[in-house]
């Protein structure tokens, strides 16, 4: 466990602070934009104005961009290790490799959760500038946030297996984007959107003004699809990455 | 010499995630197009005119976000390759100006398009067959609506190709390019991720008007392409 924490600590340092803070925040300030052209469009009656936009910015953000950019941080995390051969190196440590995996996924996971609130956090300033902030029910704003943080699980663990996997950036980000691309007609399709772990993040993101619950997911798609997809992924990752042969 | 050049290119992409891409991005645009007729057939008969126009209008959707990425990453791993083994150095010491290094990149990446475009019209062929829709195939306008997309796609594949060769972490021009794809076209139709919409030849309405459209991208790929190299001629090899 004390592996663990080293690990984390180093794995913090690694990471180039400037970079990843710019490419967590292109994604939301350029949905919160879109958001901010959806101002002039003419807004249906029955919907308040804050959840019209907030549904905007999130269509942009959550439909492809969200699980896409999971895949890019999978790669950066592990690009160090790759590009430098480090990996050998830090596997000769007196550490065990799970606490690798499991620092690495962690990292992730805060990340992807970074990610999240600084798209609500552009949408609160959103909402401040053009004055519709006190409106805003929080409660739905911030449940369809983490429950896009949970759906995005899965292929979190799937990406950091597959950036494991190959030494180039692209292909994880190849495997990714084509695993996402369906998403395009499943996020819309009854049938599919609940099967579907691309989709999750946009289903489980629509925001959803009722009084139950933390999370605007349906129970079996979370367990079968979300729980099942990630215990899956994530168990594979790390047993592949304790017993595979470094080269 | 540039033909040599992309004799070069076509050995070190052998084997290569490039390769399956380029086979598995039509298979999946197929597939994608197989399950939503499958699942809204019925639904598109009601929603649009005719057959023809409810296939251009569908794959409209998919193509106007599968070729940009499409693109982006077919830049992204043709320049990574170099800065994985860090052989950029080598490349420019070999006795061919920089320029023609530039256009050995450029070129691959567009003929990777193009047969990507290539092999996605007989697969929207047998999507017409498959989802028994009415008539003789329209060759015509499924390679209409395929090519204009790629041919629009030009400036973004110029931009992304000067990205991927400038920043050795790819992060940087994947990042942009996705973002620049899936966000940026809608925020305004004069940024270059946006022009690939525009360019349907069916009269849909709106901005669309590829007599307008195609020219002006294709001048400003090349005119993007002529600038990047530009920049890269000029610069430091780490």
């Amino acid at each position: 466990m004390r592996d663990f924490f080293v690990l984390l600590c180093a794995e913090w340092k690694k990471l180039q602070k400037g970079l990843i803070l710019s490419l967590l925040l292109i994604g939301p300030i350029l949905s919160t934009l879109v958001g901010l052209t959806s101002l002039s469009m003419d807004i249906p009656a029955d919907m308040p104005k804050w959840i019209f936009v907030y549904q905007m910015t999130m269509n942009n953000y959550a439909w492809l961009f969200y699980p896409i950019m999971t895949g890019v941080f999978a790669a950066l995390i592990c690009r160090n290790e790759h590009t430098q051969g480090a990996w050998k190196l830090l596997f000769t440590w007196p550490i065990s490799r799970s606490s690798v995996w499991l620092s690495k996924a962690t990292i992730l996971m805060i990340l992807t959760a970074l990610s999240q609130l600084l798209f609500l956090g552009m949408y609160y300033l959103l909402a401040i500038t053009q004055g519709f902030a006190e409106n805003i029910e929080a409660t739905v704003v911030w449940r369809s946030a983490f429950s896009g943080w949970i759906a995005v699980l899965p292929v979190v663990a799937l990406q950091l297996w597959v950036s494991h996997l190959w030494k180039s950036f692209g292909v994880p980000l190849v495997i990714n984007i084509l695993l996402s691309i369906p998403n395009i007609f499943t996020a819309q399709s009854e049938q599919f959107s609940p099967w579907y772990p691309w989709s999750q993040p946009y289903s489980a993101m629509i925001p959803e003004p009722t009084e139950s619950g933390i999370l605007s997911i349906e129970p079996m798609t979370l367990w079968v699809v979300i729980f099942g997809g990630f215990l899956l992924a994530f168990g594979g990752g790390w047993l592949h990455t304790t017993r595979r042969d470094w080269t | 010499m540039i033909l040599r050049l992309l004799g070069a290119e076509r050995l070190k992409m052998k084997r290569t995630w490039i390769i399956a891409l380029l086979i598995l991005g039509p298979i999946g645009i197929m597939g994608c197009m197989m399950i939503n007729f499958g699942l809204r057939g019925d639904y598109f008969v009601r929603k649009y005119p005719d057959d023809l126009t409810s296939l251009v209008m569908e794959s409209r959707m998919l193509l106007y976000l599968a070729i940009p990425l499409a693109g982006t990453l077919f830049a992204s791993l043709l320049a990574g390759m170099e800065h994985q083994g860090s052989t950029w150095k080598y490349l420019f010491t070999l006795p061919v100006s920089r320029f023609q290094i530039y256009l050995g990149k450029a070129i691959p990446l567009f003929l990777l398009m193009t047969i990507c475009a290539g092999l996605t019209v007989p697969a929207l062929g047998f999507l017409w067959v498959w989802a028994d829709l009415s008539g003789t195939i329209p060759w015509e306008m499924i390679i209409k609506s395929v090519l204009y997309p790629t041919l629009a796609s030009l400036p973004v594949l110029a931009l992304q190709l000067y990205f991927s060769i400038q920043w050795d972490n790819q992060a940087w021009p994947l990042t942009i390019g996705i973002a620049g794809i899936l966000i940026a076209g809608g925020i305004s139709k004069w940024l270059p991720w946006a022009y690939i919409r525009n360019v349907m030849p069916l009269d849909i309405g709106g901005d669309n008007d590829p007599h307008f459209w195609l020219p002006f991208a294709i001048c400003q790929g090349v005119i993007l392409l002529l600038i990047g190299a530009t920049i890269i001629m000029r610069r430091e090899v780490r």
